[in-house]
C-alpha cells in the first residue's frame, strides 16, 4: 500500500514537472511566435507568416495556426484548416484577455469539435499527448488575432507509462512477496498457534484426548510436542484418578459389604449360635482392620501426592535390612519358609529410617506371603559403585511377564482372590515405589512364574563428609 | 487465506485507480461554455464592375545629376488606376515632375506606353527624347526610368524606346536595363569602349539582356522574357534569332516562334534604308519555315510579330522588319478577324504592340486534385484587372477531365463574379446568388479548394494581399458551410505546396 502510494506519487511527480516544464518552453515559443508575427498580421503578410512559421513547425516538430481576431485560420503550418474557424478553451481564454493559455490533450479522448479532434488527430496520431498553446497577437494594444502552437507530448507520457510500467511490475513482484510471506507466516505461525489452541479450548472443555499436529522442528514443534506431552500426561492422570477411584471405592466396598452381610446375619438369625456369632464378630472385626489399613495406605499415598518430607539422616541400610529380616523371622517360620539376610559392610545412606523399613518390610512380607511352605527368601545388601543395592529374591509363584509393568499401580493386583486373601491392600508396591523414588533411587523386579521373583531396590550412599 | 486474497485483489484495484489517475493527469479538456467571436454587423455593400482605391505605393523616382556622374532619389506615393501598371504610374510620374533629367534638359517628353508584362516593362517615349542636349543626357534619362522601374518589386527588366525604336549609343544595342546604373558617366564610357572594341575582328563578344517575344501557349498573346545575349561581330539579329529558336524557358505559357532547322538564308542580314529614311531589317528563311508554318498550328502573325517585337525592341533605330520565306516576304497575316497588311513587306513594332501580353498566374486544381499555381498568357491590361484574372479564372469552372479545372460547376459564368474592389491592399469579391447556389454541394474541401483558388489568384497581384467575398453585397458566413467568409482571408502557400508541406 504505502509502497504504491509512493510509486505514483513519484509518477505524479514527476508528470507534473516534465508537462510543467514543457508547457513553460512550449508557451515561450508561442509567445516569441505571436509577438514576431503581430506585424505581419496587421499587414496581411501570409507568406512571411508561413515560412516563419514552417521553421519554427520543422525545427519543433509541431504545428502553427495563426488566428485572426474572429478565429478564421489564416495560417496553418499543416495547410488543413485555413478559412475555418477554431476554437478551444485555450483560444477562448485569449479572447477573453488571458496572456497565454495551454492545455493537454489526449487526441483519442479529446472532446470538442470536429475541426478540434480533427487537428489533434491529424497532427499527433490516435492516442497521442497533444499539447495546446495559445498566445494573443497583438497590435498597439489590441487583439488583432491569435497564435496557437501544437505540440507532441508524447515522449513524455511515452516515459511517464514506462515508469508507471515499472513501479507495476515491482509491485506485482511485491505482492507476490508479500502473498508468499502471507502463506509461509500463515503455515508456520498462524496455523500452528490456531491448532494449539483449538487444543487448549477442547482441553479446558475437559476433552483430555486433544492433540496438535506436529509439522517441522522449530520452536511451534516444540511447544506442540510439550503440548502433546503435557495432555498425554494428563490424560493418563485422569485415567489412574478414575481407576484409582473406580479401586478404591472398590477396594473400601469389599470390607463394607462383607460386614454389611456379617451384621445383617447377626441381626436376624435369632437364636445364634454364640461360636458362631463370635467368629462373625472376629471376622467384621478383621474386615474394620482391612479397612483401617485400607485407609492408612491411602493417607500415606496422599502424603507423598501432596510432597511429604523425608525426615532425613545417614543410617546403614544393611543394619535396616537386618533388622526387618529379624522382625519378620517369625512370620516365616509359621509359614515354613526359610529367611536369610547377607550384609556385610556398612553401606551408609542418607535416608527416613521409618520409610525405608517401610519399604524393606513390606519387599520382604510379600516376598513370605507369595512363597509357599517350604521355600526360601534371600535378602541382600551390598555396594554397587555409589549405590546400595538391596535384593530380595523369593522362590515363589514369580509373577507374569504381562503383570511386571504394573505391580507397582495401585490397587493392581496380580492374583487378586489370593491377595485379599494374604490381606493386602494392593497399594503397598505402590507406597514402596514411592517412598524409593522420594529417596532418589529406584526399584525394579524380575520375575518368571514359578520360579519366584526379585526385587532390587538402589538407593544412593550417603557422600562422605572429608575429615578437617 | 481469503483475506489475503482480498487484500491482493484491493491492492490490484487501487493500483488500477491510482495508474488511471497519473496518466490522465495532465489532460485538460475544454471545460465550460466557450464560443466564436461574433462579427460586427456590416451595411450591404453592392460592389460592381472593377475599382481600386486606397492602394498607394511608395516609389523612388530617380534624378541624374547634373554632369550625370550619379543619380539622387525622390521618394512619391503613387497609385496605379485599373488597367494601369504601377512602372506606367512611376513613368508618368517621373516624366511629370521632370526629375529624369536635371533642370537644364529639361525638355517635353511624353510617354506614348509602358508595356508591363512577365516583370518586364517596356516604356515607349516621345520622339521628343531625341532632343536631348547629347547622348549622355538621353542615356541619363533612359537610365533614370531604369532605375525607379526596378526599384518597383517585380520589375525585373525595363526597355526604354523612343517611338517604338531602341535608341541605341555609338550604334551599339543597349538592350533591356537590369540593374541599377549607379553612374551614367560609367556607362556611357563602358559603351563608347565596346564600340571601340566591336571594330576589331578578334574582339571578344558583347553581353546585352534582349527581350525576346514568344507567342503565347494556346495561342493569342506574345509574351516578353528577357534573355541575355552574348554577341561577336555585331551579329545581333542573327543572336536573337538563334534566341527565338531556343524557345522560351517556361513552356508552359510559350512557344518558339522559329523551329529549329530553320535557317536565314543571307548570314549577315543587313539593316538597309529605304528613300523613306526608315531602316528595315530584312530576314530572309529558308523554306522549312513554311512548312512549319502550315503544319505546326502557328499562325502567321505570332511568327510575325515574334519576329518584329523582338527585333525592333533591340536593334538600334530599327524602323521595321521584312519577313521572307525563300524570298518570298510575308505581306499580310490575320489576328482574328482582323487582316494586316505589309505592301512592301515591311512589318513595324506598333503592328504588334497591342498582341503584346503577360502571364499571369491562375490557382486551379490538377489532375491530382492538388491547388497547383498555372501560368497563362492574357492580355497586359488583364494581368492587372483582379476582374479579369477571376473571370479567367472561371473559366476553368467544370473543366472536368482537363488538365486543370476549378471545383464549380459548369452553369457559373463570368457574370456571377458582379464586382471586384480592392481598398487597402483588400479585394472584396462580390459574388451572385447563382454562383452562391453553386456552391452550396461543394464537399468541406472542394469549398476550400475553390476559395483559395481565387484567394491565391487574386494576392498574387501587385497590392492584393488579402480577400474579402460577398454574396450580392451582403456579407455571407459560408459558401458550402466550410470556410468562413466574414473575414479578409490571406492566400495559404502552404495549400499550394501541400504535398510537399510540413507538419
Amino acid at each position: 500500500m504505502a509502497f504504491s502510494v509512493i510509486g505514483f506519487s513519484l509518477i505524479q511527480l514527476v508528470g507534473e514537472y516534465l508537462f510543467t516544464q514543457r508547457s513553460r518552453d512550449d508557451q515561450r515559443i508561442a509567445d516569441s511566435l505571436a509577438e514576431s508575427f503581430s506585424d505581419y498580421l496587421v499587414a496581411f503578410d501570409a507568406g512571411s507568416m508561413y515560412e516563419s512559421a514552417l521553421e519554427t513547425a520543422r525545427e519543433q516538430q509541431s504545428r502553427v495556426l495563426v488566428l485572426d481576431a474572429l478565429c478564421v485560420v489564416q495560417v496553418d503550418t499543416a495547410s488543413e484548416l485555413n478559412g475555418q474557424r477554431f476554437i478551444t478553451s485555450e483560444i477562448d481564454g485569449v479572447l477573453k484577455g488571458s496572456a497565454g493559455a495551454h492545455g493537454f490533450y489526449d487526441a483519442g479522448r479529446a472532446s470538442g469539435n470536429f475541426w478540434f479532434r480533427a487537428v489533434l488527430n491529424g497532427f499527433s496520431g490516435a492516442n497521442a499527448m497533444t499539447g495546446v498553446f495559445a498566445s494573443p497577437i497583438q497590435s498597439g494594444g489590441e487583439l488583432v488575432g491569435v497564435l496557437v502552437y501544437i505540440s507532441q507530448v508524447q515522449e513524455i507520457y511515452e516515459s511517464l507509462r514506462d515508469l508507471q510500467i515499472r513501479i507495476l511490475s515491482w509491485m506485482a513482484i511485491v505482492l507476490a512477496a508479500v502473498l508468499v510471506v502471507d502463506l509461509l507466516v500463515l503455515r508456520t505461525i498462524t496455523r500452528p498457534i490456531g491448532e494449539l489452541n483449538e487444543g487448549i479450548s477442547r482441553m479446558s472443555k475437559g476433552d483430555l484426548s486433544a492433540r496438535v499436529r506436529v509439522r517441522g522442528n522449530n520452536e511451534f514443534a516444540g511447544l506442540a510436542r510439550a503440548f502433546n506431552s503435557m495432555s498425554e500426561r494428563l490424560e493418563q492422570l485422569d485415567n489412574s484418578r478414575s481407576q484409582f477411584v473406580s479401586n478404591a471405592s472398590h477396594e473400601l466396598k469389599t470390607p463394607l459389604s462383607t460386614m454389611k452381610i456379617l451384621i445383617e446375619t447377626l441381626m436376624y438369625q435369632d437364636p445364634m449360635d454364640p461360636a458362631i456369632t463370635k467368629e462373625f464378630l472376629t471376622d467384621v472385626n478383621k474386615e474394620i482392620d482391612r479397612l483401617n489399613r485400607i485407609v492408612s495406605d491411602l493417607l500415606t499415598l496422599v502424603n507423598i501426592d501432596s510432597g511429604v518430607k523425608l525426615n532425613a539422616a545417614e543410617l546403614d541400610i544393611g543394619s535396616l535390612v537386618s533388622e526387618q529380616v529379624k522382625r519378620l523371622s517369625p512370620l516365616a517360620r509359621e509359614n515354613g519358609i526359610e529367611l536369610d539376610c547377607v550384609a556385610k559392610e556398612t553401606l551408609e545412606v542418607n535416608g527416613d529410617q521409618l520409610k525405608l523399613q517401610q519399604v524393606v518390610y513390606n519387599i520382604i512380607d510379600n516376598a513370605i506371603k507369595y512363597t509357599p511352605r517350604g521355600g526360601e527368601v534371600h535378602c541382600s545388601v551390598i555396594r554397587s559403585g555409589r549405590k546400595a543395592v538391596i535384593r530380595v529374591s523369593d522362590t515363589g509363584v514369580g509373577i507374569p511377564q504381562e503383570d511386571l509393568p504394573h505391580i507397582f499401580d495401585r490397587f493392581y493386583r496380580v492374583d487378586k482372590a489370593r491377595s485379599r486373601e494374604t490381606g493386602g491392600t494392593g497399594l503397598g508396591l505402590s507406597i514402596v515405589k514411592q517412598f524409593v523414588l522420594l529417596h532418589g533411587g529406584t526399584i525394579d523386579a524380575k520375575s518368571a512364574p514359578g520360579k519366584g521373583s526379585t526385587f532390587i531396590i538402589e538407593l544412593p550412599l550417603a557422600e562422605k563428609k572429608r575429615d578437617g | 487465506m481469503r483475506k489475503a486474497l482480498s487484500f491482493v485483489a484491493l491492492m490490484l484495484a487501487l493500483v488500477l485507480t491510482l495508474s488511471g489517475c497519473v496518466l490522465r493527469g495532465p489532460e485538460t479538456e475544454a471545460a465550460g461554455e466557450i464560443s466564436l467571436p461574433e462579427p460586427d454587423s456590416e451595411p450591404e455593400n453592392m460592389i460592381l464592375g472593377e475599382s481600386i482605391s486606397g492602394n498607394l505605393r511608395e516609389v523612388a523616382l530617380y534624378r541624374a545629376a547634373a554632369d550625370f556622374s550619379s543619380f539622387s532619389t525622390v521618394n512619391q506615393n503613387l497609385r496605379a488606376e485599373v488597367g494601369q501598371s504601377l512602372p506606367e504610374a512611376a513613368v508618368e510620374a517621373l516624366l511629370a515632375s521632370g526629375d529624369a533629367v536635371n533642370a537644364q534638359e529639361a525638355y517635353d517628353v511624353k510617354l506614348l506606353g509602358c508595356e508591363y508584362a512577365c516583370g518586364t516593362a517596356t516604356v515607349n517615349l516621345s520622339i521628343d527624347a531625341r532632343n536631348a542636349s547629347s547622348p549622355q543626357a538621353l542615356l541619363a534619362l533612359e537610365a533614370a526610368i531604369g532605375n525607379t522601374l526596378l526599384g518597383i518589386k517585380g520589375v525585373r527588366g525595363v526597355n526604354v524606346l523612343i517611338a517604338g525604336m531602341s535608341e541605341g549609343c555609338f550604334q551599339l544595342p543597349v538592350g533591356v536595363q537590369t540593374g541599377i546604373v549607379p553612374s551614367v558617366t560609367a556607362a556611357y564610357a563602358q559603351l563608347q569602349a565596346e564600340s571601340d572594341r566591336l571594330s576589331q575582328s578578334d574582339a571578344a563578344p558583347i553581353e546585352r539582356t534582349a527581350m525576346l517575344y514568344f507567342p503565347s501557349e494556346g495561342g493569342g498573346w506574345l509574351v516578353p522574357e528577357l534573355r541575355v545575349l552574348s554577341v561577336s561581330g555585331g551579329a545581333f539579329a542573327p543572336a536573337l534569332i538563334d534566341a527565338l529558336k531556343a524557345g522560351p524557358r517556361d513552356e508552359s505559357s510559350a512557344i518558339a516562334s522559329i523551329p529549329e532547322g530553320v535557317e536565314l538564308l543571307e548570314e549577315g542580314p543587313t539593316v538597309e534604308t529605304l528613300a523613306t529614311g526608315e531602316r528595315v531589317l530584312t530576314l530572309n528563311f529558308s523554306p522549312a519555315l513554311a512548312n512549319y508554318l502550315a503544319f505546326s498550328g502557328l499562325e502567321v502573325w505570332e511568327l510575325a510579330g515574334s519576329i518584329t517585337l523582338t527585333m525592333t525592341s533591340f536593334l538600334p533605330e530599327l524602323d521595321g522588319v521584312r519577313v521572307m520565306v525563300n524570298g518570298e516576304p510575308i505581306t499580310m497575316c490575320a489576328i482574328g478577324d482582323t487582316l494586316l497588311q505589309f505592301p512592301d513587306g515591311m512589318m513595324r513594332r506598333r503592328d504588334f504592340a497591342d498582341r503584346v501580353g503577360s502571364v499571369a498566374t491562375l490557382f486551379l486544381l490538377d489532375g491530382a486534385d492538388r491547388l497547383t499555381p498555372v501560368e497563362r498568357a492574357v492580355s497586359m491590361r488583364s494581368a492587372l484587372s483582379p476582374k479579369s484574372l477571376l473571370t479567367e479564372l472561371l473559366s476553368y469552372a467544370g473543366a472536368e477531365g482537363a488538365a486543370y479545372r476549378l471545383p464549380l460547376s459548369v452553369n457559373v459564368y463570368a457574370e456571377d463574379l458582379l464586382g471586384v474592389q480592392v481598398v487597402g491592399g483588400i479585394a472584396r469579391v462580390n459574388l451572385s446568388a447563382n454562383f452562391y447556389r453553386s456552391c452550396q454541394r461543394l464537399s468541406p474541401r472542394a469549398e476550400r479548394d475553390l476559395v483559395y483558388a481565387m484567394v491565391n489568384t487574386l494576392c498574387a497581384l501587385d497590392g492584393i494581399r488579402a480577400v474579402r467575398f460577398y454574396v450580392e453585397g451582403r456579407a455571407a458566413d459560408t459558401l458550402a458551410g466550410s470556410v468562413y467568409l466574414r473575414s479578409p482571408l490571406l492566400p495559404s502557400p502552404g495549400l499550394v505546396a501541400e504535398a510537399t508541406a510540413a507538419p
